[in-house]
């Protein structure tokens, strides 16, 4: 008896984009050259034919093409679904094994549930929620997710957020799956005007670039959506840090928003299976957003560190090794060199200051905390720092222990604003609290447990 | 002690001579007592005289940081029991602290050489030196009971404190054959005799002080990691470096710099936080947790004292490193020592100024290149004192190794002065990074144990190299042309 349905993988993250054709699949490797890029090895891809909604095939590409022309290729994830009978392991749910139990493909239902809320996020107005529901989907043809709000222009209107389609199963691939795929990454807007400040500090408008007319979606009209023109009110449901938006600084000197809309967005999907009177089901999450530009590095903290943090503890296994430790300053340089260092580091620039939104200006912001680089100007051109890093990276490999256990930023330590406490690891970026980043607990754990282990070579971490 | 140094030497020991100092000020340690006049020796100026006195304190404090950081590197081993790992860790972090804070007086008293015009000194002599400041000779050698006790005994303050037993006073005497009453000079004094010469307006005129030189000196932003005392989070269990690195604009600056450094080792002052982080208390610390002669077990790996690399080698220093592996390490060793100088002594040339305005330059690199250099060299020495120093293998009588470990060298360079010119000094940093991938490509052996972090080592080698090349290439010379291939003889 099916006692379990599961969808792997229970969240899948696809990444907009215009291009008819999904990215590839690929794995990330280790480069040959210690201190090089990762290697982008093309991996097993199915074939979707778009006639059929079949899987016709799969294949291992050459090599992986990231964009058509101007066209970025979507990653667009697959759910498949899963069994569990009796207490066995969990098996692909095929067509054969639907038959077994006098069922065929079109009893699974599918439904998914998407939204936009950002929004809402900002007036908390219920009417600016964007949501686009399917329900019991059993066909095979795609379905486009329609974002659809009580402060658009009209009914009719919507935010697409892209599409759905349950894959037809046959002889050669019999589970049972379904596709999303991402819109296009697309701006709309309540407006083709959009509004800036003329010299004498008067608001004007001119042509928006971004909105044609097309893109109108937002009806901001007198009594309909506050959205266009919102300015968030410096309290705290703000964001963190708040105003931080497309729009115009106006003559208060706040953040006046255009009114603009994307299309990411999050959602939930659901498969319904009828077995007799009894009904089993699964649900998965995804989201959508942009597409990664440096698809051969890793951040430093990802979402999987979070996971894994919240699945295995804040502390790391005893067996952690100089591996996993190269792995996470592996990740840093990878970041480092996409940083622009001088500029987030808050040096002035050709005789600016304060030339971007970075930590120097939260700080001063939140706090009144004189502005002030974070760490000593002359030390942040880019490439010294990326080569910093490199040189930490191969300190590592020679079995030394991991000294830089001193200067890693601890989670209490997030609003230490000294001179000392800025400087510390990660440096210059922002955690999701709106203060400075740190690792996961659990990444270093596996610093601290390192560190013991260099002096004394066989002696492991006890 | 070099004879151009020490020849001059006796001026500053003694009490009369021809030119006395005109100083209205008296030498601290003899405050309320009778005044004792330096001299100054014949062949000086007041302006001259500073600058070798600063030279001199360049090379002491060079000496004691490499001293130290050999004694850190020394601890750890096979044989530390699984219980006393994290306290042996906390003295090697300890003792590590403590050489940040001499690499911090090192970058300071260049500082004021830097003030007040006169060259930099980055050199010093190879060990072991008899220094007279000193009741016995530099070395570099393990962390014992017994060169814990020296270490103590230098950072002394005048009289031993209360609660130094009488056991403890006793062992550490014995270590150095002398009390401190008996200690013939103390580096106090030349740092009591900088400040006085100094501060007197009459021996150096305000214009001896060139503020123009601030922005090339070395700052404790860019130097300081943080290090400030203030310890958080992470690793509660020793104090954070104060790291001293002192930019100076005038004399007070440089007066105020030099007391700061001499206060930092003895902390005389009757206040507990200093005194705890005293170099005297923290070494002291360490000594009363350190095993006795009868202890079943060594912190210490088993290197020899003052080892060197393969080369025409000094009778009065210790064995010269056999072992084929770890001779290449040793010898890459002293290679990358000499860039971390060369880059050290770079930073001075290369003005913060551009930066700060929100141009760039090349200081940024340099520094972080030093930066690097240290890891490098912590990890190399990690390397060297887990290698055998000898080719033959000793057993005991279970088979486990206990062949003596090679060590990291530490010898200084022929030369540490950079070329007159930009284009050569880029140069010279190529040229170190080609003998050093010379010596990498060798090591990248795959019989050798650590081949894998030489592969690694190389690679950044050649980042660098390329980032060299077009700094070269902007300085005007002709860029360099590819590192030429040569063998190894492994």
């Amino acid at each position: 008896m099916i006692t379990e349905l599961r969808i792997l993988p229970p969240l899948a993250i696809a990444r907009l984009g215009s291009s008819p054709t999904p990215l590839e699949n690929y794995d990330l490797e280790l480069p040959e050259d210690p201190l090089g890029f990762r290697t982008i090895r093309p991996a097993e891809t199915l074939i979707v034919d778009n006639s059929s909604g079949e899987v016709s095939g799969s294949k291992i590409p050459d090599k992986i093409v990231f964009r058509d022309s101007d066209r970025i290729r979507p990653v667009a994830p697959f759910f498949e679904v899963f069994v569990r009978i009796g207490d066995g392991e969990l098996q692909p749910l095929t067509v054969r094994l639907l038959s077994e139990y006098g069922l065929t493909p079109a009893d699974v239902k599918w439904s998914v549930e998407a939204g936009n809320l950002k929004v809402f996020r900002r007036t908390g107005n219920e009417k600016d929620r964007v949501k686009a529901e399917l329900n019991s989907i059993s066909d095979h043809v795609s379905h486009a997710l329609e974002g659809k709000c009580d402060h658009f222009v009209s009914k009719e209107t919507s935010l697409p957020l892209g599409s759905v389609r349950y894959i037809k199963p046959n002889g050669v691939y019999p589970e049972i799956r379904l596709r999303y795929t991402p819109a296009e990454g697309k701006v709309y807007g309540s407006s083709t005007e959009r509004k800036k400040l003329d010299p004498t500090k008067k608001i004007i408008e001119e042509t928006d670039p971004v909105i044609t007319s097309d893109r109108v979606i937002y009806d901001s009209s007198p009594g309909r959506g506050q959205w266009r023109d919102w300015v968030d009110r410096g309290l705290p449901p703000d964001t963190n840090p708040g105003q931080i938006y497309a729009g115009f600084q106006n003559a208060d000197g706040n953040q006046q928003s255009w009114g603009y809309l994307d299309d990411e967005c999050d959602g939930v999907v659901i498969v319904n299976l009828k077995i007799g009177d009894r009904s089993v089901s699964a649900f998965a999450r995804f989201g959508a957003g942009p597409p990664m530009f440096a698809p051969d590095g890793l951040p430093i903290r990802t979402v999987a560190d979070e996971l894994e943090q919240a699945l295995f503890g804040p502390m790391a296994d005893e067996t952690v090794t100089l591996v996993d430790a190269e792995e996470i300053v592996r990740r840093a340089f990878e970041t480092v060199r996409l940083m622009n260092t001088a500029v987030m580091n808050g040096n002035t620039i050709h005789g600016r200051t304060a030339v971007a939104s970075a930590m120097p200006s939260q700080d001063s912001n939140d706090t009144s905390r004189l502005y002030a680089p974070i760490m000593a100007p002359t030390l942040v051109d880019n490439l010294a720092v990326v080569a910093l890093h490199k040189g930490i990276f191969a300190a590592l490999r020679s079995g030394t222990s991991a000294w830089f256990l001193d200067v890693l930023r601890q989670p209490e330590e997030v609003g230490d604003l000294t001179d000392k406490g800025r400087r510390k690891m990660p440096a210059m970026m922002r955690g999701a609290d709106g203060r400075y980043l740190t690792l996961t607990r659990r990444q270093i754990d596996i610093i601290r447990k390192i560190a013991v282990m260099g002096p004394f070579p066989s002696g492991g971490t006890k | 002690m070099r004879s151009q140094i020490a020849r001059h030497l006796a001026s500053l020991f003694a009490t009369a001579g021809p030119e006395p100092f005109k100083t209205k000020l008296r030498l601290l340690a003899d405050a309320g007592a009778e005044s004792k006049q330096p001299m100054l020796p014949r062949e000086f100026s007041w302006h001259d005289y500073a600058v070798y006195l600063l030279h001199i304190a360049a090379e002491i404090e060079h000496s004691l940081m490499v001293q130290y950081l050999y004694a850190a590197y020394s601890i750890g081993g096979p044989e530390v029991p699984a219980d006393k790992q994290e306290q042996v860790l906390g003295w090697q972090q300890s003792i590590l602290g403590i050489a940040k804070e001499e690499m911090g007086h090192f970058l300071t008293v260049q500082n004021i050489l830097r003030l007040i015009g006169g060259a930099l000194n980055l050199d010093r002599q190879d060990f072991p030196w008899d220094i007279p400041f000193y009741p016995y000779d530099f070395a570099l050698e393990p962390l014992t009971r017994t060169s814990l006790a020296k270490y103590i005994f230098a950072e002394a303050p005048d009289d031993w404190p209360p609660d130094l037993t009488a056991d403890e006073r006793k062992e550490i005497e014995a270590a150095v054959h002398m009390t401190p009453q008996q200690m013939p000079h103390r580096v106090a004094e030349l740092y009591e005799l900088m400040i006085d010469l100094l501060s007197d307006a009459d021996a150096l005129p305000d214009s001896v002080f060139r503020e123009e030189t601030f922005p090339f000196q070395a700052s404790w932003d860019e130097w300081g990691r943080g290090y400030n005392g203030v310890q958080l989070g992470s690793n509660p269990r020793n104090p954070s470096p104060n790291v001293i690195v002192q930019r100076l604009s005038g004399r007070t600056d440089a007066v105020s710099a030099l007391t700061q450094i001499a206060r930092q080792g003895e902390a005389p002052e009757n206040d507990p936080t200093a005194q705890a982080l005293s170099h005297f208390r923290r070494f002291l610390s360490i000594f009363r947790e350190f095993p006795r002669g009868d202890a079943k077990w060594v912190p210490t790996w088993k290197v020899p004292t003052n080892p060197q690399a393969p080369g025409v080698a000094n009778s009065d220093a210790g064995p010269v490193i056999e072992h084929p592996e770890s001779s290449l390490w040793s010898t890459l060793f002293n290679v990358r020592y000499r860039m971390l100088l060369a880059y050290l002594a770079h930073s001075f040339r290369i003005s913060s100024e551009p930066m700060e305005m929100g141009a760039s330059n090349p200081r940024s690199l340099i520094i972080n290149s030093t930066f690097v250099e240290m890891y490098q060299l912590r990890s190399i020495a990690g390397i060297l004192v887990s290698l055998p120093l000898k080719d033959d293998r000793e057993t005991d009588v279970q088979g486990r190794d206990q062949s003596e470990r090679a060590g990291p060298p530490f010898q200084i360079p022929y030369a540490v002065n950079l070329p007159s010119e930009q284009a050569d000094c880029w140069r010279v940093h190529i040229d170190l990074l080609d003998a050093s991938d010379g010596l990498l490509k060798g090591l990248t052996n795959s019989a050798f144990k650590h081949s894998d972090y030489a592969i690694v080592l190389r690679s950044a080698n050649q980042e660098r190299r390329r980032q060299f090349e077009t700094l070269l290439t902007s300085a005007g010379a002709q860029p360099s042309l590819e590192p030429h291939r040569r063998s190894i003889a492994v």
